[in-house]
């Protein structure tokens, strides 16, 4: 983005300063810090998700390829259960807490610590899960009180025109702005000042945000991507590891998620029988179900939308994981069918222990392509993640769980999944988020609500009862008492050097 | 500092033999063992014990504090710190484990605070023990290994550390580095898991610009113009008194939380400055500069910047106590101004010095106002007894943190976080903030192989889509209906797994 000549429009400057300038105004008004107001929102965005399924449907399938029902369960449904927690818990988490005081404050004084909008926030969505990316982080910087200007992602252009389209109409306009820009034009946005700045993206870009945030001082949440590990050992049971990881990785947008697995290391023992799983699971996932499974197949798919993977984003995205893939081709071991250029589909492909520095070990896969690598022991599988940048998430599979809680122990990721793939996105009790390359800070639930908000200390004071002891000039006894009040000594001991029982030289 | 190109080599690689050397102690894991990080905070806690008057020499050289303000301000918080992050290291560092939804069963899950690694400490000058340990305090109770990089113009505090760290701490994952600009921007350009600065909002900015290009992530524990407000309401006295102890009997006006300028009513601004200048008079006599019970201007250059703040046109007139300067012992009168212009430097700047500008205002409400349209003070003080000024003040004032009647004391408080918001900052720290600002809490989910539902995998019929949609759903009895009946001996599997569990 740096790199690129920024041809700067003066109307979209203009526009970006009055957005930025009426966003400022609408937090200065004070309306978005009431609970009634926050409550409102939330709810106004529920509905619009529901009274719209259908389009927003339409608008995924068209940026991606998802069914509507990959497109509820990944998108809309976890939406709605982020809305059905803040309706929950708003008031909750708006509440002030009360703060410890040292006994000798505890008359006079009252502490209590509340959450506060930071003011006016910028978030950035991404392409590959184009609605959940957008509307997740904008709810609970809604549900904390804060003016939200949103830019979709430009590359999922059709989600990008709904949102532009339903937010006003269901969201107050004056503290809910989406702001279209491409990426040069970022640049430019960038320039301005916001209180917080969510990014979901690369880590590229990521570096280049929290430059842009530097100038301002303004704090960000980074969330990245990385090569996510997944460790087989031989105590595994290979057929359901095969199919949790086939369906995590390829059914779920064709591997474009920053969860998704990226690499496995698989302990010699298992490697051939885990190969043959893996591709029996991928087969059974597109085989029709026989007629005598009656609990099951009770009919035929009737959404004419309905394909098993999503296809790529884009042309430039189709044409990077072709060439990942052309340089590793003797070890492509197998691949569920032909890729298609005109339909931006690369079928799940697996890749087995290529060359250390193709591409593809390299840089994070982020589609349908998954490594394989043979490792001798469990050991050498963490000596080979430890060696890498911290990714966002790491999984094992393993049915000895202190080698759980060794490799939790032991390697460093934004979270460790232990005999399942992708499923802590859900958990809402869960902090969401990286470390190191994978990113910084965190949301879901209540960790949503404070990523927007400042935690600011009140601290209530009386004025009567002004003890002499704490002013200058000090004698020996005052400088005592202060110092044995400090070290929180008893008030019998600071008792007794008042009234001369205590040696004041023993403080 | 001028240094010569090969002189800058060798620092440089100096400084990353330190930052390599840290990393192989923190990958070794000894940091992370409840043992080590105990055995280090004790060891912390026996060298402000132990090293108390030598600490309070290095600060009388610096900076004129008396034994007792060392005391108070800086030795006895950070033993209280220590003595509280080793009690507490053990429950801070427990894993906690999160409530899953039923449908989800069999399923654990928890969240453990994992160290960042190799954290950097970057300290100021005026609280230079406080502000350099309690953070590494911090660190080294989340597990962290630390380099700290005290400020080279308390030059005596700085060395001080260099010389009692080795003595006491692992110095396989504890180092110091001394110097000025030249070692700090060196060390920014190594890459660190965390920084941790405290200073100025100008090298804030240069911090998180480094720290950017390899995504690391920072607290940043800048300063500001902090305003204190007061009304018709507030007792003068304690006003007077409380205003004079926060603002020049802590560090004398160097604080990142000193009052810096009043805003008060004009019916009471003339008495308050009547009652500062007794209660100056009672603190420290009738010429402060023979008080040992406040301490200087930290050095020349800052004496000559609080200087020229007095000397400009629209603030000279304007000074109603105090003012003068003797270069010889770096000290520089309490001085109040009256109604200064609210152009000039000194109502612009942040002071950090013994200048308090007092301002008369015609209402809270305006001076609330006036607030709101500077950037974001670290802390915002409010003397008044009106609960409506009070509710405004919080309502509508972006602070760090906002304290009635009361001056200063909000540093000491563990209970609370200590931190700014907008150009004072963000991120905070004390007490279990500060365990917290050094780590990152992450997310263990452990599920076990049985009940492995089939209605999770494609192919999806009409049927498996509504129990996965009900499951995502968090609808326990819809998903159980769906449940009953299911389970693996109903799916039939495939040859080549039906013998390859035979063969097990």
């Amino acid at each position: 983005m740096a790199e690129e000549a920024i041809q700067e429009t003066p109307s979209i400057t203009q526009l970006a300063e009055t957005t930025l300038s009426d966003a400022r105004n609408t937090f200065r008004d004070g309306i978005t810090r009431p609970f009634a107001w926050r409550i409102t929102q939330v709810q106004a965005l529920k509905n619009m998700i529901d009274e719209h399924e259908a389009d927003i449907c339409a608008s995924l399938f068209d940026d991606l390829g998802k069914s509507s029902f990959e497109a509820n369960y990944s998108e809309l449904d976890p939406l709605r259960n982020t809305c059905d927690y803040f309706l929950k818990n708003i008031k909750k988490l708006m509440k002030p807490t009360s703060a410890a005081l040292p006994w000798y404050m505890q008359s006079s004084a009252k502490a209590t610590i509340t959450p506060e909008p930071l003011g006016v926030v910028l978030v950035f969505s991404a392409w590959n899960f184009p609605l959940l990316l957008a509307l997740d982080p904008l709810v609970a910087a809604v549900a904390a009180g804060n003016v939200v200007v949103l830019k979709p992602a430009e590359l999922a252009k059709s989600t990008c025109t709904i949102l532009k389209q339903l937010l006003p109409q269901y969201l107050d306009p004056r503290a809910v702005k989406v702001f279209e820009a491409t990426r040069q034009e970022c640049a430019m946005l960038l320039e301005l000042k916001f209180d917080k700045i969510f990014y979901t993206g690369s880590p590229r870009i990521g570096r280049i945000i929290m430059e842009a945030a530097a100038k301002h001082l303004t704090p960000v949440t980074l969330e990245l991507g990385g090569k996510n590990p997944v460790i087989v050992d031989s105590t595994a049971d290979i057929f359901v590891v095969a199919r949790r990881l086939a369906a995590t990785k390829w059914v779920i947008n064709s591997g474009q998620t920053c969860i998704a697995p990226d690499y496995v290391l698989v302990h010699s023992d298992v490697m051939s029988l885990f190969l043959e799983a893996l591709k029996e699971a991928l087969i059974s996932f597109v085989t029709p179900l026989p007629p005598h499974e009656s609990a099951y197949a009770d009919e035929e798919p009737t959404d004419p939308q309905e394909q098993c993977f999503p296809h790529i984003i884009n042309a430039e995205s189709f044409a990077r994981l072709q060439r990942l893939l052309e340089e590793v081709k003797d070890n492509i071991n197998f691949t569920l069918g032909q890729a298609a250029e005109e339909t931006l589909m690369i079928m799940p492909t697996i890749v087995v222990n290529p060359p250390p520095d193709c591409g593809l070990m390299q840089e994070e896969i982020f589609g349908p392509i998954l490594l394989v690598l043979e490792v001798e022991s469990t050991e050498s599988a963490i000596d080979f993640v430890n060696s890498r940048p911290q990714p966002l998430a790491l999984y094992l599979f393993t049915s000895n769980e202190e080698l759980g809680k060794e490799v939790a122990q032991r390697t460093s990721s934004g979270s460790v999944v232990v005999n399942d793939v992708g499923v802590q996105f859900n958990v809402e009790s869960f902090p969401f988020g990286g470390v190191g390359e994978s990113g910084m800070g965190s949301y879901h639930g209540k960790f949503g609500f404070h990523t927007f908000s400042h935690m600011k200390p009140l601290l209530v004071t009386k004025t009567h009862g002004d003890d002499p002891t704490r002013y200058p000039p000090y004698t020996k006894k005052s400088k005592a008492i202060l110092r044995a009040c400090l070290r929180n000594q008893s008030i019998l001991t600071v008792l007794l050097i008042k009234f001369g029982f205590k040696k004041p030289s023993k403080f | 500092m001028e240094w010569c190109a090969a002189g800058e080599e060798a620092r440089g690689g100096d400084i990353q033999n330190v930052a390599s050397e840290l990393r192989r102690t923190f990958i070794s894991g000894i940091t992370r063992s409840l043992e080590w990080r105990k055995a280090q905070l004790k060891a912390l806690l026996c060298l402000l014990c132990e090293r108390e008057a030598e600490l309070c020499h290095a600060l009388a050289l610096d900076l004129g504090k008396s034994a007792h303000e060392s005391m108070i301000s800086e030795i006895v918080y950070l033993r209280n710190s220590c003595k509280l992050a080793k009690k507490k290291v053990k429950k801070w560092a427990t894993l906690k484990k999160v409530p899953i939804p039923i449908v989800a069963f069999p399923t654990s899950a928890a969240v453990v605070p994992e160290p960042f690694g190799v954290v950097l400490v970057i300290s100021p000058w005026n609280f230079p023990l406080v502000l350099t340990l309690d953070p590494v305090i911090g660190a080294i109770s989340a597990g962290n290994a630390v380099v700290l990089k005290p400020s080279e113009v308390s030059q005596s505090t700085s060395k001080l550390l260099a010389k009692l760290i080795p003595m006491y701490l692992d110095t396989t994952a504890i180092r110091v580095v001394e110097g000025g600009i030249a070692e700090s921007t060196l060390l920014l350009e190594q890459k660190w898991d965390k920084i941790f600065f405290t200073g100025s909002s100008r090298v804030g900015r240069v911090v998180m610009s480094a720290a950017a290009k390899h995504l690391t992530p920072v607290v940043l524990e800048l300063g500001g113009k902090c305003p204190v407000l007061v009304d018709a309401t507030a007792d003068l006295d304690v006003t007077a008194r409380r205003l004079a102890f926060g603002k020049w009997n802590t560090g004398y006006g160097q604080a990142c939380i000193a009052p810096d300028y009043v805003l008060a009513e004009a019916s009471v601004a003339a008495q308050l400055v009547a009652k500062l200048k007794k209660v100056l008079e009672n603190f420290y006599g009738k010429d402060a500069r023979s008080s040992k019970d406040h301490c200087r201007v930290v050095n020349r250059r800052h004496l000559e910047r609080l200087r020229s703040l007095l000397e400009e046109e629209s603030v000279c007139t304007t000074v109603v106590h105090g003012g003068e300067v003797d270069e010889s012992t770096l000290y520089m009168a309490p001085t109040i101004l009256l109604n200064p212009s609210l152009d000039s430097a000194v109502m612009k700047e942040e002071i950090f010095g013994p200048i308090l500008p007092i301002v008369e205002v015609d209402s809270m409400d305006s001076a609330v106002e006036f607030v709101k349209t500077r950037p974001s003070p670290l802390v915002v003080y409010m003397f008044t007894k009106c609960k409506r000024h009070q509710q405004n003040a919080v309502g509508t004032i972006q602070a760090g943190s906002v304290v009635f009647n009361e001056l200063a004391l909000q540093f000491m408080l563990e209970g609370l976080p200590f931190g700014g918001v907008g150009e004072s900052g963000f991120g905070c720290y004390h007490g279990k903030d500060s365990f917290d600002a050094f780590s990152h809490p992450k997310a263990i989910l452990t599920r076990g192989f049985l009940l492995d539902v089939p209605f999770r995998y494609p192919p999806f019929t009409e049927y498996k889509k509504k129990v996965v949609r009900k499951v995502l759903d968090y609808n326990n009895i819809g998903a159980l209906l769906a449940l009953l009946g299911l389970s693996r001996d109903h799916k039939s599997i495939s040859n080549f797994e039906a013998d390859a569990r035979k063969k097990k």
